[in-house]
């Protein structure tokens, strides 16, 4: 099956820093791949391109089979990927509602916002992950961890998403909050989302990933399918694995 | 305590305030009134403007300046026409509004150092290219527009209200507010939503800028001079007054309507201390320890928000 | 990721750092005059830009170990003024008073020096807005207290006499002075453990605070620092003359801030050395020397100095978000 998302050769260089040497990323529909590694690894990097904050120093990447250049995240959102950011990347000063449409909001013919309609929207999807939340214009400021999330999550999923990213979904959460994502997670890949999870946390990833993807050092050093893999192996690459060649094991 | 309490007797103190200065011998005189309301007029454009500014987490503090460029190229021009003065002057407001976002938005200088060294090239500029005199020429029809009234309130305050309504209404009900208030709030959010913040950023100063040029046509017209030195105390003024209306040096917070409060009560202070022949050196003094007051406040705020 | 790669493109850029380019600058600004005018280089002349650097560099150098901190501190020019004012105010010609015409102003740069500092580093308040207010506060009030009118003063005593127009090395008093503080400046921000937590504070104000510095009490010091220098400053101005207009003195914080930026102090602290601000303010002030000499109004080296500080802070900023 074709995938949805490949990323091919993928370089990212800051001045003098290469952060990624080339790394090859396929997500599939209906799947979702975990990528581990340690801090520097890359990974928060290959996130920002795949969602894009920045262009590849070199590489290509591929939406269902067509090659796309991201010039900004609206690009991205534009091909259906949305991101989740571990900051959520919520404006505090806006509620609800406004950061859930911010940057695509509603308006009428004269170009007015629709605030009504996007207030019931936002409140409805925001309702149905979270039944608690019903404050739509309260200040995010005012809100809980776990209602930012909800928001943030229900942002992404509103719009269409096809591919979405996950920066460290649970890292604030409680148990009983951790335990509602991992059930949406299961969700959204029963409708055929292709789902990129980007943790550190073995538990989760084994959890909740079909896939593992191991970087170390800007590169790519192992993969593996989480039912034929076990922690400690995916631990020993994350210590001392050794690149892999790109573009032939990008499907592991 | 309720918001609209709190907004007209407690931050600021207006209502105090304007009980007070009724009891002012002459305060309620026509000439007074008329006098107050050109004041409030003049700040309330460039208020406004600032507001819009530090929503955007920025700040402006050359515009005391610009009403002085504006006001020397309006009257320069006037002699060939109207419509081009004002064309003109507003055109060198923009001009203003682009270079400050150039060095702030593109170059990333801080923008109070930015503004600043605006603002000392523009002085230095404005004062070489008029050899520091005023350019005077009398029109009737700008000298109607800058002292005239219609049905007794001042042209000038009618332009303002004008200007503060349509920014009001943008800042509401337009996406261009709702990405202001995000951007000054936190500007990576709102890159990450896919925001031109870059964009959003020299548009704001530009259009403060222009509204600087807009106050300092009208001042121009009203004394039928365009001075070079105009705008001494205007930004500081003008900071007093948005930050008593509710913005925030931090950003993402502020109001027209706020911006309204503050500076009736800066006005109101002013034409107060001048009906009680305080000298000006002395309001000067009162305005400095206001502003610091102020900003103290502002610091306070912020902190115990957290940012 | 290996620090060898980290430290490779730096090395070339740190030789350079280690000098200051401001020097560079210096020595071209200074072979330029030279050619441009022919009066530059006559004794009176070389004194007269010596002595207006000084004047200007020793609030420069109060200015920089302000932004080494993290902060600004526009209120320094109506420091100066008030200063001035005291000094000739006092009066200068009564012996025993001579005295208390040098302390009492320093002691009042201090208090407002002290002022900022508590309502800055204390109250955590915006360092710009603050000062600029208390610039406006100042300026009200030592014009409310002379009445807006001109002052003056009789006579001089010797010491006063000594101060403006005497001399050590064949360098006017005012350089003195003000070498002398650079020299003070330098080595409090380089070989003090003062020093040392001002760039602290000025680069990392929250590792600063975990590794146990005095936010409050040293960020003021700073501030008293620069409000004593301005006052020094106002007192060396005023021993030159009989009759002083107040409005004449203001407005030093403005080429002061300029000479800090230009040798190198970071708007965001952490970063500056006094010595470099010295070669500054030499910049500026023979670029406004030549000016005059070639007989370009007041208002063009205005117009110069706002573009001199835009471009040294936009020049700084660049080289700094590149590394």
């Amino acid at each position: 099956m074709k995938p949805l998302v490949e990323m091919r050769d993928i370089a990212k260089n800051f001045g003098g820093v290469h952060a990624l040497k080339g790394v090859d990323l396929d997500i599939h529909a209906g799947e979702v791949v975990a990528l581990l590694g340690h801090n520097g690894a890359g990974k928060s990097v290959l996130v920002q391109i795949l969602s894009g904050v920045f262009a590849p120093s070199r590489g290509t990447i591929r939406i269902e089979g067509r090659e796309a250049y991201f010039a900004s995240p609206a690009d991205a959102r534009a091909a259906h990927i949305e991101t989740i950011y571990q900051t959520l990347a919520l404006a505090e000063n806006l509620d609800a509602a406004g950061n859930f449409f911010l940057g695509r909001e509603l308006t009428n013919s004269l170009g007015f916002l629709r605030k009504k309609e996007m207030r019931d929207i936002a409140a409805e999807a925001i309702h149905r992950l979270n039944p608690n939340f019903s404050n739509v214009t309260t200040p995010v400021r005012h809100l809980s961890g776990g209602q930012r999330q909800a928001i943030a999550i229900a942002r992404a999923v509103h719009f269409d998403a096809r591919v979405l990213i996950m920066d460290e979904p649970a890292a604030a959460l409680g148990p009983h909050e951790t335990a509602q994502v991992g059930d949406l997670i299961r969700r959204l890949r029963e409708q055929g989302l292709g789902i990129l999870l980007v943790s550190h946390d073995l538990h989760e990833v084994f959890a909740l990933a079909d896939r593992v993807v191991v970087f170390r050092n800007g590169q790519r050093v192992g993969a593996a399918r989480t039912s034929e893999t076990n922690q400690d192996a995916v631990l020993q690459m994350m210590i001392a694995g050794i690149a892999e060649p790109s573009a032939e094991g990008a499907g592991a | 305590m309720p918001p609209l309490f709190k907004r007209l007797f407690v931050h600021p103190p207006l209502a105090p305030l304007l009980i007070v200065a009724s009891f002012v011998p002459g305060f309620f005189d026509a000439a007074n009134l008329v006098n107050l309301g050109n004041q409030v007029a003049l700040y309330g454009i460039v208020v406004t403007g600032l507001v819009v500014v530090m929503i955007a987490a920025g700040f402006d503090l050359s515009l005391g300046v610009v009403m002085a460029v504006a006001g020397v190229t309006a009257m320069t021009l006037a002699p060939h026409g109207l419509p081009l003065a004002f064309a003109g002057a507003l055109l060198a407001g923009a001009a203003c509004g682009l270079l400050n976002g150039f060095l702030i938005a593109i170059l990333r200088i801080n923008p109070f150092i930015a503004s600043f060294a605006m603002l000392v090239m523009l002085r230095g500029g404005i004062l070489y290219l008029t050899d520091t005199r005023p350019v005077a020429f009398y029109d009737p029809i700008l000298s109607k527009i800058g002292r005239g009234t219609i049905l007794g309130v001042p042209i000038t305050l009618l332009v303002a209200l004008a200007v503060m309504l349509i920014i009001h209404v943008a800042l509401t009900t337009r996406p261009w507010g709702r990405h202001l208030y995000a951007l000054g709030s936190d500007e990576r959010a709102a890159r990450l939503a896919g925001l031109k913040v870059r964009r959003l950023k020299i548009g704001v100063y530009v259009l403060c800028s222009v509204l600087a040029a807009l106050a300092g046509v009208l001042l121009a017209a009203r004394v039928s001079t365009g001075s070079p030195i105009v705008g001494e105390t205007t930004a500081l003024m003008a900071a007093a007054a948005a930050l008593l209306g509710g913005a925030t040096l931090r950003g993402g917070e502020g109001s027209v309507a706020g911006a309204a409060v503050g500076l009736l009560f800066v006005g109101l202070m002013v034409n107060v201390m001048n009906l009680l022949v305080i000298p000006a050196y002395y309001q000067r003094i009162a305005i400095g320890a206001l502003l610091i007051l102020l900003v103290v406040m502002d610091g306070l705020v912020a902190r115990w928000r957290g940012r | 990721m290996s620090t060898a790669i980290l430290f490779q493109g730096d090395n070339r850029r740190r030789r350079l750092d280690r000098v200051g380019p401001i020097w560079i600058v210096l020595a071209l600004v200074l072979v330029a005059a030279t050619l441009l005018s022919d009066r530059f280089l006559s004794p009176d002349n070389i004194v007269n830009v010596l002595h207006q650097g000084a004047i200007v560099g020793i609030v420069a150098l109060g200015m920089t170990v302000v932004l080494i901190s993290g902060h600004f501190d526009l209120s320094t020019g109506a420091v100066v003024m008030m200063a001035a004012v005291m000094s000739i105010v006092i009066g200068p010609s009564t012996p025993g008073l001579t005295v208390v015409a040098i302390i009492l102003p320093l002691l009042a740069g201090a208090a407002v020096g002290l002022v900022n500092g508590l309502v800055v580093a204390g109250l955590k308040a915006n360092s710009i807005i603050a000062t600029l207010g208390m610039q406006f506060l100042l300026f009200g009030g030592v014009l409310a207290a002379v009445g807006g009118a001109h002052v003056r003063t009789d006579g001089e005593t010797e010491f006063f006499l000594a101060l403006a127009g005497g001399s050590l090395f064949g360098l006017p008093m005012p350089v003195v002075v003000f070498l002398g503080l650079a020299v003070f400046a330098a080595v409090l921000m380089h070989l003090t453990v003062y020093g040392r937590h001002l760039y602290a504070i000025g680069g990392d104000v929250e590792a600063a605070r975990r590794a146990g510095i005095r936010l409050v009490r040293d960020g003021t010091f700073a501030f008293v620092l620069s409000g004593t220098f301005a006052a020094i400053s106002g007192i060396l101005v005023a021993s030159r003359v009989r009759h002083l207009d107040p409005t004449g003195v203001a407005g030093y914080e403005f080429p002061a801030l300029t000479a800090a930026v230009l040798g190198g102090a970071a708007l965001s602290g952490g970063i500056g050395r006094p010595l470099d601000t010295v070669a500054a303010i030499l910049v500026i002030t023979i670029v406004t020397n030549v000016m005059t000499l070639k007989g370009l109004p007041y208002s063009s080296q205005l117009f110069a100095q706002g573009l001199i500080l835009a471009a040294a802070v936009a020049y700084h900023e660049y080289r700094r978000r590149e590394s």
